[in-house]
């Protein structure tokens, strides 16, 4: 986690009231190093404080912010984020083409910016830092496919089993719809596959929970999906 | 569309009714005609023929007229003459013109029966007591004969009905033509005010004899198109607007909600500033595209989802906003929903849907469970989200299906407590061919099902 936060985030928007309060925002949640700019020139001068992700407004006085994240992104390919209040599909589609990560619109809630923010810093920079992660009753290491509780031998996991542990974990704290694991697990077909994922699950469970029958860790939203809840209570 | 054909059907109509009137009235006329030309009896020679022989009175060898019947005779220049059937001779006579003979063949009177008594056109009638002639001045009558052989006779009558059924079919065939070339050119100017008054866009080409209304009309669809597309973007710049403040109040309140130097009573306070916003924020998302999608101005992106996930998504955001414990959301749906496609807007149904939870949570300030259900069985989805809620009366029921909403209503009462939500969702519906039913009772929760019939597999 505490690499994650030390993470250098760029913040455009050329309402200063927005960009302070991003900023207050990023620093109640543990995010020290901020970068602001209110104009895309700006912007582009604080490239050289090398920002590991850029959260963009789209309308800049000089600028338009789809532009704006395409300069930036052929001088570093960093993760960018659109904070906008411009709504409409259009505009969020155009965002996506300019090679947004993710498309927020105004006005939003503190957490739910956090989250975002997290979550696309946790995507881009995984592999070197976040692949471990503690529950309840043991510790997961993705990028070993292993288990650990204490006092035991490790216990391996299979390959759709990680590919599940890794969504639950993208999105730890929040529900996974069926739909969307099974898309995790078996591509574009989900539709159908909720049996097999159910016996994922349990085979899961069995590995990581105390009591497999009543679990505390990876619980079920009836009907709706799943939820892994990580024993770090920062989130 | 019905109502154009429905105009021309009963022009035709009338039309043809005015033809056949007009035929009528013909014949009768012709008839009328007819009998007043031959009511001018008392003039006729056949008449005046008959009047003489009754009237005409033998004493002796001598004969007399009646004193009427000769001043007829004198006022009308007439003349006329007995001829013996037996000598040809003339027995009698009333002012005979002085140059005619006293005395006639049979020849002569075979050619004036026919023809003309030297040029004076004359009337015979065989009576007992001899040929009567009644004879008029020379020019004043023509005397026409016809004969021909019954053939050509049948081929005249024949050819006289084929002639006035060949008119009749002309002029039919002219006036049906005729209606058509009309319709041509009216239909489409029909068609366009129909669109315009349904709001929709209309663009008629501006050529032919009604080039000019064209022109009107199409100058009335683009002002009013002008006018809604104005009033879409105003909203769509005053909800612009707003999101940045909004933005402030929203993103602060919720950060502080997180804070732990608050104490209940602050923190309380701050959760209702958060809660309010977020109204604000739905609302004048609502308002944008309820605008947007009254004025055509959102086009769908339709595209083949799953109903089943679509909703589970729904409520995934619902159960991650951290929703009030005395809220619980059940879903529910069998094997076979699941492996159903729609085609849909995935961002459009999802508001629906959004929005009917939203109205359960906004309405039950004290909490209820909500259930929402997805169903789909050959191509039909039926999505119902159900609460056991309050609910609402079954007057204010009667004006949640009925009422128009006060963004379209025109008059001057506005029911302002009608929620946008509703509206919107209906919208949806209806942009998707569905149909909304809601259902409800005072205290006994409230229901809306949606049924779409876009399926697929």
């Amino acid at each position: 986690m505490g690499t994650i936060k030390n993470k250098i985030i760029l913040l455009v928007d050329d309402e200063p009231a927005i960009l302070q309060m991003c900023q207050s925002i990023l620093k109640e949640n543990g995010f020290e190093n901020i970068v602001t700019a209110n104009t895309a020139l700006n912007a582009l001068e604080r490239m050289s404080a090398k920002p590991d992700m850029a959260v963009l407004d789209v309308m800049l006085p000089d600028m338009d912010g789809f532009m704006l994240a395409k300069t930036i992104r052929e001088q570093n390919p960093i993760p960018i984020l659109f904070l906008t209040a411009k709504g409409e599909i259009d505009d969020k589609s155009k965002g996506f083409e300019a090679g947004a990560d993710d498309y927020m619109v105004k006005p939003f809630i503190a957490q739910e910016f956090v989250w975002r923010i997290t979550a696309i810093l946790r995507r881009t920079y995984k592999e070197s830092e976040e692949s471990s992660f503690l529950l309840d009753a043991c510790k997961v290491d993705l990028e070993q496919a292993e288990v650990y509780r204490e006092g035991q031998e490790p216990v391996s996991l299979t390959a759709k089993e990680v590919e599940i542990l890794k969504k639950l974990y993208a999105n730890a704290g929040r529900i996974v719809t069926l739909g969307a694991l099974c898309q995790t697990v078996c591509g574009d077909i989900y539709i159908g596959y909720e049996k097999t994922l159910m016996s994922h699950i349990r085979h899961i469970r069995e590995k990581i929970e105390e009591k497999p029958s009543s679990p505390v860790s990876l619980v079920t939203v009836k009907g709706i999906g799943y939820k892994l809840i990580l024993k770090d209570k920062s989130r | 569309m019905n109502n154009i054909q429905r105009f021309f059907k009963r022009y035709v109509h009338s039309s043809v009714k005015l033809f056949c009137f007009f035929i009528l009235i013909n014949i009768v006329l012709f008839v009328v005609l007819a009998v007043v030309s031959s009511s001018r009896g008392s003039h006729s020679p056949t008449h005046l023929l008959e009047q003489v022989s009754a009237d005409l009175q033998q004493s002796g060898e001598s004969y007399r007229l009646s004193e009427d019947t000769a001043t007829q005779m004198t006022k009308e220049n007439s003349w006329c003459m007995l001829i013996s059937n037996d000598t040809g001779d003339v027995v009698w006579n009333y002012k005979i013109p002085s140059e005619l003979p006293l005395h006639y063949t049979p020849g002569d009177i075979a050619e004036m029966t026919r023809w003309y008594l030297e040029d004076y056109p004359v009337f015979v009638s065989n009576q007992s007591y001899g040929l009567l002639v009644v004879g008029y001045p020379q020019d004043s009558f023509w005397k026409l004969s016809a004969y021909k052989t019954s053939d050509s006779i049948k081929i005249d009558i024949f050819g006289l009905v084929t002639l006035f059924l060949l008119n009749i079919i002309i002029v039919l065939i002219l006036f049906i033509h005729n209606n058509r070339k009309i319709e041509k050119s009216i239909k489409p100017i029909l068609t366009g005010i129909e669109e315009i008054s349904s709001g929709k866009k209309t663009q008629l080409v501006e050529r032919g004899e009604l080039a000019e209304i064209n022109a009107k009309l199409n100058k009335v669809a683009k002002t009013l198109q002008r006018r809604d597309r104005a009033r879409a973007n105003w909203i769509s710049g005053i909800s612009h607007d707003i999101r940045t403040p909004l933005s402030m109040v929203l993103g602060y309140s919720s950060s502080l909600e997180e804070s732990r130097d608050l104490n209940t009573e602050q923190k309380e306070k701050i959760v209702a500033i958060r809660q309010q916003a977020t109204k604000i924020k739905q609302l004048i998302e609502d308002l944008n595209l309820t605008s947007k999608l009254e004025y055509d101005m959102q086009p769908l992106r339709t595209e083949k989802i799953s109903p089943v996930e679509l909703a589970r998504q729904v409520v995934c955001d619902f159960l991650d906003s951290g929703l009030d414990e005395s809220f619980s959301i059940d879903f529910q749906s069998d094997e076979e929903s699941e492996l159903h496609y729609m085609l849909g807007d995935e961002a459009l149904l999802k508001r629906a849907i959004t929005n009917l939870l939203q109205n359960s949570i906004g309405h039950n300030p004290n909490g209820c469970a909500i259930t929402i259900s997805v169903d789909c069985t050959d191509g039909h989805t039926e999505i119902i989200v159900a609460d056991n809620g309050v609910g609402v009366s079954a007057d204010k029921l009667q004006e949640l299906n009925t009422k128009t909403h006060y963004l379209e209503s025109t008059d001057e009462k506005l029911n302002l407590r009608h929620g946008l939500g509703v509206l919107l969702v209906r919208q949806i519906v209806e942009a998707h061919s569905g149909t909304m039913k809601i259902e409800s009772a005072l205290n006994c929760g409230y229901k809306t099902t949606l049924i779409f019939d876009i399926g697929i597999g």
